[in-house]
């Protein structure tokens, strides 16, 4: 059993949990994720660890309330129990010195960066982060971001806050200007991440894209996890979750990541009575 | 041969066998009434089915079906015991060769293993052995006489097992059996492997295997789920955290694909992705389950064994048009056990056979909508002698179908070879273990099951682990002590096997007398079992007694863990400030005996082992670990550098005992405590939770204090000047309980002593846990970082004058130490009022009678 530590609302429908798992606090490095599973009912979900405290034991989770999954695990509150965790799983994020690290997230895909991009940071990369979100309200870890990064720029879908647009905009504009980065690195929906390989390919910029296929197991097991990335099959359980951005079969992905559309509409009636 | 010639003496009582009897058949629920459900199909034996069937046994004097079981299991013996209607006899008989019996009695492929061999097969139709196995173990668990197997005396082993399959349950439960602690870790969040996620329900019902997990449990085993061997941790981490062996049975769980376009259309699944989301997560209940599983009208299922009938059965059981089982080779080439094909055949299964997917074709929105398929003819026999499927040029078709599942095999998961040094693999991912006894390429790593065999049988998997824990056992008891058995068991006779705690005073008399020391009585007085002297040793409670003679291989190990979780190339210092002959000391000593002529694991070995520095013995060790060399410098700690190092402290006003030297019975020397002055948390038991609730705070500082010192003598001193690490790290083997402080500071809340006052002192509640602990390390970090300051203001001035004063320091007793430091001070002016006779004054001694033994405790003083 795990317990939460602390929940808040981070933006309309995203939440911040503070979950008990010593071990994986204690082991966990940025770019890894875990598997949990609420109760006896419940689906196995993965969500990347945001951050851990080794020391209290306990990892940071954030998540946007999506299907049936998510709905339930956002009911849950402050001293409340998660049945199973499982992890640190996958692959960490290969943090070395490149130079320069543009970081590009989309959406809550700025928790998963914030480790990231401050491991990056502590490597002596410069750290400039394009952080964007469909609108104001939608904006989160600001602060968090602004402290290791030396520049940021925000977008937003309608205009609320920062630039009027998309990441990739923001990047193209940087890009065309004649700037080339060592590396970029893109976390967000699937989209977005496919919108910035497209827009870094020209240029050949080494491009880190964190996936998020449906998985069961995430041991590499049942091989639900498998995308296509440079015309082989990967498990992105265990070979991944990220992988070279200009390799990656996106279509594929998205068409695998709508599997089970129907059925979350038939889960969600079966709940209300 | 005659049958009657075979036969045993027979109690005349008896009946004659009756082999010609016919074979009774077990019951099974109709096929299109189970195929709807999930419930079990066949129903098992009535008690006078199981009595008839028993009968028609031979009572062979040498039976075939034994050799044709992979475990040898004694099947004439239960057998006899069914016919004489003593059922509790039977499951005994059968359980002393058996771990699983109603899991083996209903998943066994007997038709080619016990029942194929048995010679009334060759007139008449085989014993039906394997219901009659699962008949008993049933009947044992329907009349609740399942009785906890008794678990042997402890022998302080530890071994972990990774993975719940059948390998891993049978080595679990030997080896409890045999006295061993043993912890298996499942990454899964259920604990059974293919038991329960693989063979479904109707075929084996989960509670079964929840019984003998429940089982195991009873008889102490602890099993981790959630927690993936190589990610959640290592096995060398298990090593670190002082497990003596490791059984690796995590089977072959990694799907093989097809490797044909359209694999990737949604509606194609692996049989693994398909039968967990079906069994682990029960998809077939969705939507009260929350895991979907997609089940369209026409099924096909790629494949012949058993995961394949086990998934059409299963996708069957959804409803759907069809399910067809697509093969490429004959049905009688067919791996899956005849039982379930026939099974899977009245259920409605359609066969199609010599026939090979060549393509899955869309439907345009991403699912799959049809297979193209080829023909297939049997050609010249293949390496495994089963005739070589070629294609039919020309014969290709489209069959229509909306869910594909591909169950054409499994290999091992790398994850774990990945991630072990010296974990050798078969180019098909298989590990590398002998045969008899699982020893893999690693010492003290043992493997079995499909993890070695590849894909297997649950039979095969349980009589590996049975031989690996029997092994495990040997390598545990005899090999690995042989050294320090042959040196001590004659004068020690298993005195050293009991934890410390619990010896008596007695034994320990008797120890000392065997050893020949002269009057053992007054030693004992003298409190010298507390020789180890450590300052931070002081607040472990399983310090309390240690004795002069502990076995040194447990230390060699520790070093070896320290060593080989060392960044490769890092140089770093062991640094024990044990005495005596106990400890790392001890360790490397026994490592350089060994350098002359006793044989060593082979992938390591002591290179060279030199002395760096008198005063405090370091050595400087080159060893050649699993290829890769690596330097460590070990500072052992004499003692006199222990009478220096608790002058300092005392100086420094370090909690700490003082200590003075005393010949041990080896003729070392050796410091003794002699007044009590630090803070000791002997005996959890005496002192009350409410006591580290209370003093917490004082108790954090003190501690950090002691580890300042201990780190600051560790790692920033001696002739070779400063360490270099990749971080912030010291390495002090010492005990198990500090064995691993190795952390950085900033860590350090991870070490065991700090575990030990977490769960002493904090509240239950998780939340206010947190919290408290957070504050703990709050306050470790400033003692640490005040006390780390203080040693180095000081610390150039007392090393120049302890050099200078070196003879003196060498010969001293306590009295002559004190002079050289009474010089000491004098050159360097120190305020001769030590801190800790102030802190003195705010703390009163607490003597803890109540337990009958001398535990001192310091509490803080209330102010008045
Ligand atoms: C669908 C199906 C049907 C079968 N039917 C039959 C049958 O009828 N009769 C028969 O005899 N055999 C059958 N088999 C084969 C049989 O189940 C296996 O041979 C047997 O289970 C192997 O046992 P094992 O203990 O080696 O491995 P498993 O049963 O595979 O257990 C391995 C366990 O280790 C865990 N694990 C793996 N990696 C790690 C890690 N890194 N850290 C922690 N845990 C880990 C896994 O989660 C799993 O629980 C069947 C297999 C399948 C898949
Ligand atoms: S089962 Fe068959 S082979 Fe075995 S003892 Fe009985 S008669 Fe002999
Ligand atoms: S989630 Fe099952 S193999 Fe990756």
């Amino acid at each position: 059993m795990h317990t939460i530590m602390d929940k808040r609302l981070l933006a309309p429908n995203v939440y911040r949990l503070e979950v008990g798992a010593q071990l994986i606090a204690e082991r966990r490095k940025p770019g890894q994720f875990i598997i949990l599973r609420v109760n006896e009912e419940s689906e196995r979900i993965p969500l990347t660890i945001v951050e851990s405290d080794p020391v209290a034991g306990t990892i940071v989770l954030v998540f946007q309330v999506m299907g049936e999954g998510t709905r339930l695990l956002a009911s849950l509150e402050m001293g409340d129990e998660i049945r199973d965790v499982v992890g640190p799983l996958g692959h960490p994020t290969e943090i070395s010195h490149y130079g320069t690290v543009v970081c590009v997230a989309g959406g809550i895909g700025v928790a998963p960066m914030f480790p990231i991009a401050k491991g990056m940071a502590d490597m002596a990369n410069t750290v400039i982060s394009i952080v964007g979100a469909r609108t104001r309200d939608l904006l989160i870890l600001q602060e968090e971001i602004q402290s290791v990064s030396s520049e940021v720029l925000i977008t937003t879908d309608d205009g609320t806050f920062g630039r009027h647009g998309f990441v990739t905009d923001a990047l193209k504009e940087r890009l065309e200007s004649g700037f080339t980065p060592d590396a970029v690195v893109a976390i967000g929906p699937l989209p977005m991440m496919r919108a910035v390989a497209e827009t870094t390919r020209p240029y050949g910029i080494k491009t880190i894209v964190s996936l998020n296929p449906i998985m069961v197991d995430g041991t590499g097991m049942c091989g639900g996890c498998r995308v296509s990335v440079g015309g082989q099959m990967k498990f992105a359980c265990v070979d991944g979750p990220e992988f070279d951005g200009h390799q990656v079969n996106y279509a594929e992905l998205a068409n695998r990541q709508r599997m089970y559309r129907d059925k979350e509409a038939c889960k969600i009636r079966s709940l209300i009575p | 041969m005659n049958p009657s010639e075979n036969a045993v003496e027979r109690n005349p009582e008896r009946r004659k066998p009756q082999p010609a009897r016919p074979r009774q058949v077990m019951p099974e629920r109709p096929p299109l009434e189970r195929n709807r459900d999930f419930a079990e199909v066949a129903t098992g034996f009535t008690a006078e089915m199981a009595i008839a069937e028993s009968e028609r046994c031979l009572q062979c004097k040498k039976p075939l079906c034994v050799q044709g079981c992979p475990v040898g299991i004694d099947i004439p013996a239960f057998l006899r015991f069914i016919a004489d209607g003593d059922f509790a006899g039977s499951i005994n008989r059968l359980k002393e060769d058996t771990n699983l019996p109603a899991i083996c009695g209903r998943v066994c492929p007997q038709e080619t293993q016990c029942e194929e061999k048995c010679i009334v097969g060759k007139r008449n139709q085989p014993i039906a052995i394997g219901a009659l196995e699962r008949f008993v173990a049933d009947w044992e668990r329907e009349n609740g006489a399942v009785k906890t197997p008794v678990v042997g005396a402890p022998t302080g082993k530890r071994v972990a097992v990774v993975g719940s399959g059948p390998a891993g349950l049978t080595t679990a439960g030997e080896l409890a059996r045999r006295g061993h602690a043993v912890t298996v870790f499942e990454a899964l969040h259920e604990p059974g492997g293919v038991l329960v996620y693989g063979i479904p329900e109707f075929r084996l019902p989960k509670e079964i295997v929840r019984r003998e997990v429940d089982g195991l449990r009873a008889m102490g085993v602890e099993i981790r789920l959630n927690t993936i061997v190589g990610r959640s941790l290592t096995i060398d981490d298990m090593f670190a955290q002082g497990f003596d062996a490791v059984f690796v049975g995590s089977g072959a769980g990694l799907p093989h694909f097809l490797g044909i376009p359209g694999e990737n259309l949604n509606g194609v699944y692996s049989a693994n992705e398909f039968l967990t989301r079906m069994n682990l997560m029960k998809a077939f209940r969705f939507p009260d389950y929350h895991t979907p599983v997609h089940v369209g009208k026409k099924i096909a299922v790629f494949g012949g064994g058993n995961t394949a009938m086990d998934a059409a059965r299963t996708a069957l059981r959804m409803g759907p048009e069809s399910v067809k089982l697509i093969y490429r080779r004959s049905e009688a080439e067919m791996p899956a056990r005849a039982e379930e094909i026939h099974h899977g055949r009245d259920e409605g299964v359609e066969f199609v056979t010599l026939t090979a997917p060549v393509e899955f074709l869309d439907d345009g929105k991403g699912w799959v909508a049809g297979v193209k398929i080829i023909k297939m003819e049997l050609g010249e026999p293949d390496a495994s002698g089963r005739r070589r499927p070629v294609p039919i040029e020309g014969s290709e078709e489209i069959i229509e179908i909306d869910t594909a599942v591909i169950a054409i095999g499994n290999s091992p998961n790398q994850l774990i070879p990945q991630t072990t040094k010296g974990l050798e693999t078969t180019r098909h991912g298989t590990l590398i273990a002998n045969e008899a006894t699982g020893e893999t390429t690693k010492t003290g790593v043992f493997a079995g099951g499909d993890v070695v065999t590849g894909a297997a049988t649950v039979i095969q998997a349980m009589g590996a682990g049975k031989a690996a824990a029997a092994a495990i056992d040997d390598f545990l008891m005899k090999r690995a002590n042989a050294e320090e058995l042959r040196q001590y068991r004659e004068k020690l006779s298993g005195f050293f096997l009991v934890d410390s705690p619990r010896r008596t005073p007695e034994e320990r008399l008797a120890l000392l007398r065997s050893l020949g020391v002269p009057e053992p009585e007054s030693f004992l007085a003298k409190r010298l079992p507390q020789w180890d002297a450590r300052v931070d040793e002081l607040l472990d409670p399983s310090s309390l007694d240690m004795m002069p003679v502990h076995v040194s291989h447990a230390q060699a190990r520790y070093v070896r863990g320290a060593i080989q979780s060392l960044p490769e190339d890092v140089k770093a210092r062991i640094f024990s400030a044990k005495l005596g002959p106990t400890g790392v000391g001890e360790a490397i000593r026994s490592l350089y005996l060994r350098e002359k002529g006793i044989s060593l694991p082979e992938d390591f070995a002591v290179a060279s082992v030199t002395l760096l520095d008198d005063l405090r013995q370091s050595v400087r060790v080159v060893v050649q670990d699993g290829g890769r060399s690596l330097t460590v410098d070990v500072v052992r700690m004499n003692a006199d550098a222990e009478i220096v190092y608790s002058a300092v402290a005392e100086e420094l006003g370090i909690a700490h005992c003082r200590a003075e030297i005393v010949p041990t019975p080896k003729g070392d020397k050796a410091a003794v405590s002699v007044v009590p002055s630090g803070v000791r948390l002997s005996d959890e038991g005496a002192l009350s939770d409410e006591y580290f609730r209370e003093q917490w705070p004082f108790l954090v500082d003190k501690v950090a204090e002691q580890e300042a010192l201990a780190d600051f003598l560790g790692t920033e001193t001696g002739p070779d000047s400063y360490t270099i690490t990749t971080e912030p790290v010291s390495v002090v083997a010492d005990n198990p309980l500090e064995m691993f402080h190795y952390l950085p500071v900033s860590n350090r809340a991870n070490e065991p002593v700090f575990k030990f006052l977490f769960a002493k002192a904090l509240p239950d509640a998780p939340v206010a846990r947190a919290k408290t602990a957070r504050d703990f390390v709050v306050r470790y970090e400033t003692a640490y970082g005040a006390a780390a300051a203080r040693i180095k203001e000081h610390w150039n001035g007392i090393e120049a004058a302890l050099a200078t004063r070196k003879d003196a320091v060498e010969s001293c007793s306590g009295v002559e130490l004190k002079e050289a430091l009474g010089i000491l001070k004098d050159t360097f002016r120190w305020n001769p009022v030590s801190r800790l006779t102030r802190m003195y004054e705010t703390c009163i001694p607490v003597q803890w009678s109540a337990i009958g033994k001398d535990v001192w405790v310091w509490r803080r003083q209330k102010q008045a």
